[in-house]
């Protein structure tokens, strides 16, 4: 009985690679045969341009996020809830929103035009870039600096030692590894995504969105998988880091608790945290008030009947994902858990890879290998019910969406097993608590709170990326961030705000209900 | 002489430690004492009152610029850092020649040179609280406050962690304030002992001082005194009371304020105050109060301690084996006496 289970899990996961893998290698075949007839014209500074503007982004996050952590880290934990509420809800910001809201601020009918130099362009673009990057390393270092010792940063103290020297032996010793693997996504992040070029580019080109314009205006796919290749390759780092060092994504979750503010003398790293975290909380003002502004002036009906179809359609699909996500993240974490080593690194790191890989190399993939007539191995794919592939419509959008946020389940599961205390599982094996039960009383209600936040973060993820969606979306099945890229086309800025707001509404009842649920149990 | 430390109207009272000196801070759990080190070393601040170390005012002055250092209850070293590096961290310029010299000396004064490129997860537990005794002092802090060291060190490596604290302390002079929840070990590295509870400082004095001439019940109880007999004053004298525990009239040393009036007192008397008389001596009539039977005892190498069940009460007393000498059964009827001079006797609330 134990043996068929474990095939049975075995042969679905073999079946997980297999449909993943294969897209995979045919977007490199692809890329290949384009690599081979020669680079198309300009591609070389194209990528120079969406590298310095990507690093650039990363970097000044990086300086945002990590400033206001520290600033967060040493105020009470009241106030520290508040400044939390404010970076963490830019995560429910898809980068589209923060571009419209940089035009509403600065574009040329924008709140701040006349005081503003003209920010499409590369400047608008590093702005609503860096603002939706700001969660990232805000969230990596609250996390890591939740397992401080405040009793190291006491022994730093009376031994003379200021704030440079406990952030120096307390504060970044933790932070590195995962600061370091959210650098890279971050880089992946703002490489890979279409969007905000889409609004704010001007002349600049930029990688993502040629792919993106290869595929959907010219039909280019050869270029567009290149691109797309291209667009993984800093994600190489991280997976050589990954495979040497463990999974340092999983590490920050493991929090002893809030604590209390860290009491650190005044110096001028303090300071310039707080100025840090000032001009963040600044800017985010700015942008949320031109929203505010634009949607109250926008003449005519703000959400049309198409609004609510994609808003309903995107929830079904993520939550049809979730569906397949959620059992799959938990039976690759739970075959982990009880395989030897090797076989753990080999899963932790096929699930992290698809979880860092860019969303325009996964959709493009997906699209290239199983739409209608791809040559496959096994012969021609053949088509679904009403003529249906699995490149376009349903299918595939909720197979790319599985397929990019299973990991994150995986992720959380990993995580939450590894914070059971090791005599609490030791004591439920030595009292004979059989497995059934140490996962029902002992793993699940230890993982579960994390499982919701990983669902959570997941449900944003799907519901308002424009990639993989985009590249596999098909008319019958209306997404949100199509909808909303489409609105942006036509300058319609308010109704994007008021769609993202409504994302935003039922995203974060989603994972309060969730969040409660969860306490219930 | 100016004081090395110097607290002036705190709300736990007033306190001076000498230079050189070692004063224990003695309490329950929850008294307050590491709230007291950490208000004293500038992590916490002192709600009221002043700090000050030779006399300069040190209240206002950040926890990194007072020239103290503490060594906490846990090592709290650095994992990333091996066993020199943790020390030379308190060393304000690591690269000079005298950091340098001041780190040889640490690491030798506390026999640590072979250790000193391994990592804190190498050691045992009395091993790391070496390094940050260490820590502590390279750097020839003015004043060293110590909050329980000994308290997660295994029973062997504390007494050898005790004998290596205090010879450090002897041989660098610093003055040092000393916090422990155990009286034993109090007693044993004290040059004088503050007793908190709730916050206030209730008795400060030498160490057989407090031991011998507890100031009320709640100390004598802390200090481990078993035997506390409530008595009526029958007469008072300067420095002694006369009482009649176990039906003997007796003058026992004395708390002055006993000399105003009181009608009723608290004799206080440790186990080796009081006498067992076995045998003949013993006495017949079990009426006598000071007649009782041998409920039990534990034994401690040369004596044992014996639960004698009295009029009085279930009562502690010591005896001394001599050679060949068998301990006294359970149930045997014997006689107890107070050696009124090894008795205390102070005011009862």
């Amino acid at each position: 009985m134990r043996a068929a289970r474990g095939a049975l899990a075995l042969a679905l996961l073999a079946s997980a690679v297999l449909a993943v893998g294969w897209p995979l290698l045919r977007i490199l075949a692809e890329a290949l045969v384009a690599l081979h007839a020669g680079l198309p014209p300009g591609l070389g500074r194209t990528a120079a341009i969406s590298l310095a503007l990507s690093g650039g982004a990363t970097l000044l996050a990086l300086l945002g996020g990590l400033g206001s952590a520290l600033t967060a880290r040493c105020l009470p934990p009241r106030t520290r809830r508040l400044l939390d509420a404010a970076l963490l809800s830019l995560l429910l910001v898809p980068p589209y929103t923060a571009a419209a809201a940089v035009l509403a601020v600065g574009g040329r009918s924008g709140l701040l035009h006349d005081l503003l130099p003209p920010l499409p362009g590369a400047p608008g673009m590093l702005l609503a870039l860096t603002t939706t990057l700001l969660p990232y390393p805000y969230a990596a270092a609250r996390l890591a600096w939740r397992g401080v010792d405040p009793r190291l940063v006491d022994a730093v103290l009376v031994h003379g030692g200021g704030t440079g020297r406990v952030l120096r032996l307390v504060l970044l010793p933790p932070l590195l590894r995962p600061v370091a693997a959210v650098a890279v996504v971050m880089l992946v992040t703002a490489l890979a995504d279409p969007s905000v070029p889409a609004v704010l580019r001007g002349r600049v080109p930029t990688l993502a969105h040629t792919a993106y314009l290869e595929v959907m205006a010219w039909g280019d796919e050869g270029t567009a998988a290149l691109v797309a290749v291209l667009l993984a390759l800093p994600v190489l780092p991280l997976l050589l880091l990954l495979a040497r060092t463990g999974s340092p994504l999983a590490e920050p979750w493991r929090g002893h608790g809030a604590g209390p503010a860290l009491a650190l003398p005044p110096s001028p790293i303090l300071r310039t945290a707080r100025a840090v975290t000032v001009l963040v909380l600044a800017v985010i003002a700015a942008l949320l008030t031109a929203a505010a502004v634009r949607s109250s002036l926008a003449p005519g009906e703000l959400l049309g009947h198409g609004a609510v179809a994609a808003l309903g359609s995107t929830l079904q699909h993520a939550l049809l994902a979730l569906l397949v996500a959620v059992p799959a993240g938990l039976v690759t974490a739970g075959l982990a858990a009880r395989g030897a080593p090797r076989r753990a690194a080999l899963l932790d790191g096929l699930q992290l890879m698809l979880l860092v890989l860019p969303g325009t190399t996964l959709g493009l993939a997906v699209s290239l290998a199983y739409r209608l007539g791809t040559p496959t191995p096994v012969g021609t794919l053949p088509p679904l019910v009403g003529g249906a592939s699995l490149g376009s419509g349903s299918i595939a959008i909720v197979l790319v969406l599985a397929a990019s946020t299973a990991p994150l389940v995986h992720v959380a599961a990993r995580a939450g097993r590894a914070q059971i205390p090791r005599g609490e599982a030791e004591t439920a094996e030595v009292l004979g608590v059989g497995r059934r039960r140490r996962l029902l009383r002992l793993v699940l209600p230890q993982a579960a709170p994390l499982v919701a936040v990983a669902g959570a973060a997941i449900l944003v993820r799907m519901m308002v990326s424009v990639t993989p969606v985009a590249l596999v979306a098909a008319p019958d099945a209306p997404m949100v961030p199509a909808l909303a890229l489409d609105l942006l086309d036509r300058a319609a800025l308010a109704p994007v705000f008021v769609l993202t707001l409504l994302v935003a509404i039922t995203i974060a009842a989603l994972a309060g209900g969730a969040a409660a649920a969860g306490r219930l149990r | 002489m100016t004081p090395a430390l110097e607290i002036r109207g705190a709300p736990c009272g007033d306190l001076q430690v000498a230079p050189g000196e070692l004063l224990a801070v003695i309490g329950p759990s929850g008294a307050g004492k590491t709230t007291l080190l950490r208000e004293i070393a500038g992590l916490d601040p002192l709600p009221q009152g002043r700090v000050l170390l030779h006399g300069r005012d040190m209240t206002a002055v950040p926890v990194h610029r007072r020239g103290v250092t503490m060594m906490f209850e846990v090592p709290a070293l650095f994992a990333q850092l091996d066993v020199a590096e943790n020390v030379a961290l308190a060393l304000p310029a690591a690269r000079g020649t005298l950091a340098r010299d001041q780190l040889e000396t640490a690491l030798t004064a506390l026999d640590l040179h072979h250790l000193a490129r391994r990592r804190p997860q190498e050691l045992s537990a009395g091993q790391r609280q070496r390094v940050a005794l260490a820590r502590a002092l390279v750097s020839r802090p003015e004043v060293l406050l110590v909050d329980e060291p000994l308290a997660h060190v295994d029973p062997a490596a504390r007494v050898a962690l005790r004998r290596e604290i205090l010879r450090t302390h002897r041989r660098m002079g610093t003055a040092t304030l000393y916090v422990t929840h155990d009286w034993a070990e109090a007693l044993a590295v004290a040059d004088r002992l503050a007793v908190l509870r709730e916050g206030r400082f209730v008795q400060i004095g030498a160490p057989q001082e407090v031991y011998r001439r507890p100031r009320d019940a709640w100390v004598a109880q802390r200090i481990g005194v078993p035997n506390l007999l409530p008595c009526p004053v029958l007469g008072t004298a300067p420095g002694r009371v006369l009482v009649r525990p176990l039906g003997r009239e007796l003058w026992v040393p004395a708390d002055p304020r006993l000399a105003d009036g009181r009608e009723e007192a608290l004799v206080l008397a440790h186990a080796r105050a009081l006498r067992v008389v076995a045998g003949p001596d013993a006495p017949a009539d079990e009426l006598d109060p000071s007649s009782g039977r041998i409920l039990g005892g534990s034994f401690g190498g040369d004596h044992m301690d014996y639960d004698v069940e009295t009029a009085a009460g279930t009562l502690v007393v010591r005896r001394t084996l001599g050679p060949g000498e068998e301990p006294l059964e359970v149930g045997t009827p014997v006689g107890v006496e107070l050696v009124a001079d090894a008795a205390w006797a102070v005011v009862r609330d």
